[in-house]
């Protein structure tokens, strides 16, 4: 199971973050966990990330800047990242798309979509379940 | 007053500008009396002379026929004349001394002279021209006669009070701040000016029941009392009801042109008394907006001026409620506006925070059946429990939406009776412990009774809400203390913690709805943001009053509630009411 990936969750709220990490761990990740922006930042930069699932709207440094910061530094610019927002919408979408974000996951997150788009983006399927395809 | 004074100087510019006036006699006419009374006799002026001693001497038909002095007046001294008084000289009755007319008569003066005591609007006018037959005289020079000559300026007179009147009704209604003022105003000023008793204004409300459509907006010479009994009445009843049913002006008075049915029929009790009356529509191209009412007492005539004043001041008034139209128009779709902004910020915000619990809900649920299997006992019933806290979350938020919706609309029952806050207290920190094993829950409840005047439940809400905030912003636990104290008028509530405390700026905006002290520490406390405002409203819904106060962030906050005391009743007298009582 274990796959040796490390997944960074920058997620505020703590019940969506423990949420998230407990389904990810289950689903055979290492996870790294960050409440706010510039933790989350600082994470990324000790290059203890292999993907990063960021909120979107996250206090003091929100989540549009850190995936700004994320995709100008060298040092964290190839890693993968997820973002979550309680927001639909194509200018979103594609403001996300336009910086960086490879997926852009609108909440109540489904966390068969979750585990599966990670599955997807880390190149390891979990065993028996179906792909499922983000559209962008 | 000031007005007063301002019409008096207008008569005196009026009356020097005509010095021709002054008639000058050569002394030997007065050799002739015949020849002079034929001259005067000719003249359109009333004409009187008098000799040096102020005896009359000759006088002509036109004065007969402006003062109705008696026939025989030749030899008679001035002081036996039935002079009326000259107005502007503070003075009426009979010229008392002849030396004071002489002083008058040298200094070449014109008096404003009443010549009758009618009604004003019926009072007739006369210049007194006084003159005296030789040119400037030194004081030792003794005159051989006077002439006054009368002129009947009643025509003058009139057409200037109506153009001052004109006037003042057009400065009084421009000037009004607001459409009531402007009615007021203008009342007083249309009474006073039409020499009449009252006046009232009502306005056409057609969205009314047809039997209230005329509301009466302002009244003049009526009592308070009186108006009280008319507020409001059908199109049709009264003269003004006519008039407004109509759409024309209805006059009841001396030579009035009353329409033939109408000197009999007009019900004229619609509030208005008096005996002459006018009731002029205020139309705005044809639509009726309200009538103007004119009333006098005693029977009268209303002169072409005076209705044209009255259409004069009508027309202004259409304009002036129609602009109140617009007024109103404009603030109530900027009401409205502002209503559905706050309904659409109230969604966006209510969705906003739905979307948090309901992400839990989603969130576990679906990985619970996805991946259930890949969790183990711990994870799963920490999942289910997650969904169960999650779907409080909601309920609670949903419950705080409707409460604080009944509050703002003033639709929140409240069940009223004694309820003693001392139990309530005890209640909710003995409840709250287990809750907060890291936090020490104190309450301090001093001498005295504690009770108030209120719903048992709403004020165990009250005091339950601040309790738990407290405990909830003092995450690294401390001490909550919950006080009770006793003042005379009120029952003091205070409940104080050792947490995060509130930054200064934010004490009073923490009562609003959604407001939330916008810092990591806070967001990751979560919350309704609904809280505090729902508190703040049960509390102002009993007649109390809270606020915050907080040494600075880190520092702790304090919560004080003063709430009414119940007055101390006869328990015998209230026993049913749903006392609550200590348990």
């Amino acid at each position: 199971m274990e796959r040796g990936r490390t997944i960074l969750v920058v997620e505020d709220d703590p019940t969506l973050r423990r949420m998230i990490t407990m389904f990810l761990r289950a689903a055979g990740y290492a996870l790294r966990e960050a409440a706010d922006g510039p933790s989350g930042l600082a994470m990324a930069r000790e290059g203890a990330a292999d993907l990063v699932v960021l909120d979107l709207m996250l206090p003091g440094l929100n989540g549009w800047d850190v995936l700004r910061r994320l995709k100008r530094s060298p040092a964290t610019m190839k890693i993968p990242v997820i973002v979550l927002t309680a927001s639909v919408g194509a200018a979103l979408t594609e403001r996300a798309r336009r910086l960086g974000a490879v997926r852009y996951l609108v909440k109540p997150l489904d966390i068969r979509t979750l585990v599966e788009t990670v599955g997807d983006l880390l190149g390891a399927g979990s065993e028996g379940t179906a792909r499922h395809e983000q559209a962008d | 007053m000031a007005q007063e004074w301002g019409y008096m100087a207008q008569e005196q510019e009026y009356m020097m500008a005509k010095p021709d006036l002054a008639r000058r006699v050569p002394p030997s006419w007065m050799d002739g009396p015949a020849a002079l009374a034929a001259i005067i006799g000719a003249l359109p002026d009333g004409v009187i002379i008098f000799d040096a001693g102020w005896r009359v001497v000759a006088l002509n038909h036109a004065l007969h026929a402006l003062v109705h002095w008696p026939q025989d007046m030749i030899g008679l001294h001035i002081s036996a004349l039935p002079h009326v008084g000259l107005a502007g000289q503070d003075r009426a009755g009979p010229i008392q001394s002849a030396g004071e007319v002489e002083e008058r008569a040298l200094a070449g003066a014109i008096d404003d002279v009443e010549l009758d005591n009618p009604p004003r609007c019926l009072r007739r006018y006369s210049s007194a021209i006084w003159a005296q037959p030789h040119g400037p005289r030194t004081p030792d020079e003794c005159p051989v006669a006077y002439i006054v000559i009368y002129r009947d300026v009643t025509a003058e007179k009139r057409t200037e009070r109506r153009l001052s009147a004109l006037n003042r009704v057009i400065e009084t209604t421009l000037g009004a701040s607001s459409f009531g003022a402007m009615c007021d105003r203008a009342l007083v000023a249309l009474t006073e000016l039409l020499d009449s008793d009252s006046g009232s204004i009502q306005v056409y409300d057609h969205a009314a029941p047809p039997d209230r459509a005329l509301r009466l907006v302002a009244w003049h010479g009526i009592s308070d009392q009186a108006a009280s009994a008319w507020t409001a009445l059908p199109l049709g009843a009264g003269l003004s009801g006519q008039a407004a049913l109509r759409r024309e002006t209805i006059v009841v008075g001396r030579h009035a042109e009353t329409p033939p049915e109408a000197a009999g029929a007009y019900d004229l009790a619609d509030g208005q008394p008096g005996a002459a009356r006018v009731a002029v529509p205020i139309l705005a191209r044809g639509r009726l907006l309200g009538v103007l009412n004119i009333a006098a007492q005693q029977e009268r005539s209303w002169s072409e001026p005076d209705l044209s004043l009255l259409h004069t001041l009508s027309n202004q008034l259409a304009a002036a409620l129609e602009a109140e139209e617009l007024r109103a128009a404009a603030s109530a779709a900027a009401a409205a506006r502002e209503a559905d902004r706050l309904k659409g910020e109230l969604l966006s915000t209510v969705s906003h925070e739905l979307r948090t619990p309901l992400g839990a809900i989603k969130g576990f649920a679906s990985g619970l059946l996805h991946y259930g299997d890949m969790l183990d006992d711990a994870q799963r019933v920490e999942s289910l429990r997650a969904i169960d806290d999650a779907s409080d979350r909601l309920t609670e938020l949903i419950d705080n939406v409707l409460d604080l919706q009944r509050l703002e609309s003033g639709r929140l029952s409240v069940a009223y009776g004694q309820v003693d806050l001392a139990p309530i207290v005890a209640t909710v920190a003995r409840e709250m412990a287990p809750r907060a094993p890291g936090h020490t829950i104190n309450i301090v409840i001093g001498p005295g009774a504690f009770v108030v005047q209120g719903d048992a439940r709403r004020l165990r809400q009250i005091i339950q809400n601040l309790v738990e905030n407290a405990v909830k912003y003092s995450p690294h636990g401390g001490r909550v203390t919950a006080r009770l104290l006793a003042h005379p008028r009120s029952i003091e509530l205070r409940i104080d913690d050792e947490g995060i405390g509130i930054p200064a700026d934010q004490l009073v905006p923490i009562f609003e709805r959604f407001h939330r002290v916008d810092s990591s520490m806070t967001r990751r406390i979560g919350g309704t943001g609904l809280g505090l405002a729902i508190v703040k409203g049960l509390v102002t819904a009993h007649g109390g009053a809270i606020h915050a106060e907080s040494a600075g962030e880190g520092h702790g906050s304090r919560f004080v509630t003063i709430l009414p005391r119940a007055r101390i009743e006869n328990e015998d007298d209230h026993g049913e009411g749903p006392y609550h009582s200590c348990g």
